[in-house]
């Protein structure tokens, strides 16, 4: 009886431990931002409001229509591994066009552009201030984001690298 | 018993109507306030108007220049720009303050096609200028350093 109780614990205290482990993986992929760098994006068709991601973080929520990048774009993720070993993934492409992005950031910097045809307008909270562009030129584009999902991505040269 | 409650029902109908009409006249969320430092801008057109329910002063500019950058904070997100320059501005604001300027060809004049009076300048500059905005709208817009961050 009393070996079975034993098994048990050990059982038990194992479980926990790969528990613990693979969370601290997962902990390492999940949380924190991407930073996306983009030297000269077109834009065609966004709106920007406020927003939450994983509820209740508050983000700036971005929809763009297409995204044309003719100069690429680097996404750059840091991570921590157990180690705890710190890494960044890179991934970067020489040119890209993205179609229906959504984008949910933290924050969004730009050194110079030009847009057309913008429209910003105040709503209730969450959507706090919203803003529309028709189109424009945004340069050295830099955004910190939670999330971000596409209907299309077309590229050239990707590359995907580890950097220790 | 029943006569109480007769009594009670036109009290009733009123306090209803009361939450009904509150249901249906929807306020407008609080402006967004817009500050500005210097703005530089030509053929101004500034009246009063009604935007949802709520009485605004419109300012029109069809040509506007801010060296010093400006801001607009919004309840969710702040937008600030070091150097912007637009085109075909309409904003609609609560009010509007400015601490100091000067408006050339000025005149107040009553413009019978929006059958009301009109300020209008053919160009000008305004100093720390500050407009809680409901909307701003712009043909084109050039900017500097950019940024856009949770208020």
């Amino acid at each position: 009886m009393n070996w079975k109780i034993a098994t048990l614990g050990l059982g038990a205290v194992m479980v926990l431990l790969t528990a613990f482990s693979l969370s601290n993986v997962v902990m390492g992929f999940t949380g924190g931002t991407i930073h996306v760098s983009i030297p000269e994006a077109q834009l065609q068709g966004v709106s920007m409001y406020g927003g939450s991601y994983d509820d209740p973080v508050p983000v700036v929520v971005q929809e763009v229509d297409q995204l044309t990048c003719p100069q690429g774009q680097v996404i750059t993720r840091e991570m921590t591994l157990p180690g705890p070993i710190t890494i960044v993934v890179e991934l970067s492409m020489d040119t890209a066009t993205l179609s229906n992005v959504l984008m949910k950031a933290q924050n969004l910097v730009s050194t110079n552009g030009t847009l057309e045809n913008v429209e910003m307008w105040v709503e209730d909270v969450p959507q706090g201030l919203v803003q529309t562009i028709d189109g424009g030129t945004m340069n050295n584009l830099e955004t910190d984001i939670y999330f971000v999902s596409m209907a299309s991505l077309a590229y050239e040269n990707l590359k995907i690298e580890l950097i220790y | 018993m029943a006569l109480q409650l007769k009594k009670l029902l036109p009290v009733l109908a009123v306090v209803l109507s009361m939450f009904a009409v509150g249901a249906m006249a929807h306020p407008l969320p609080p402006p967004a306030p817009l500050r500005i430092p210097f703005l530089l801008f030509e053929n101004l057109e500034q009246y009063a108007d009604n935007y949802e329910n709520t009485s605004v002063l419109v300012t029109e500019l069809s040509w506007m220049r801010c060296p010093s950058g400006q801001l607009l904070e919004g309840s969710t997100f702040l937008i600030r720009m070091d150097y912007a320059e637009g085109t075909g501005v309409r904003m609609l604001a609560e009010n509007v303050e400015s601490q100091a300027g000067q408006m050339g060809n000025l005149r107040l004049e009553w413009d019978p096609d929006k059958q009301r009076y009109v300020i209008r300048a053919d160009n000008g500059w305004m100093e720390n200028v500050y407009a809680p905005v409901y909307r701003v709208v712009l043909g084109t817009l050039h900017y500097e350093n950019l940024r856009v961050v949770l208020s």
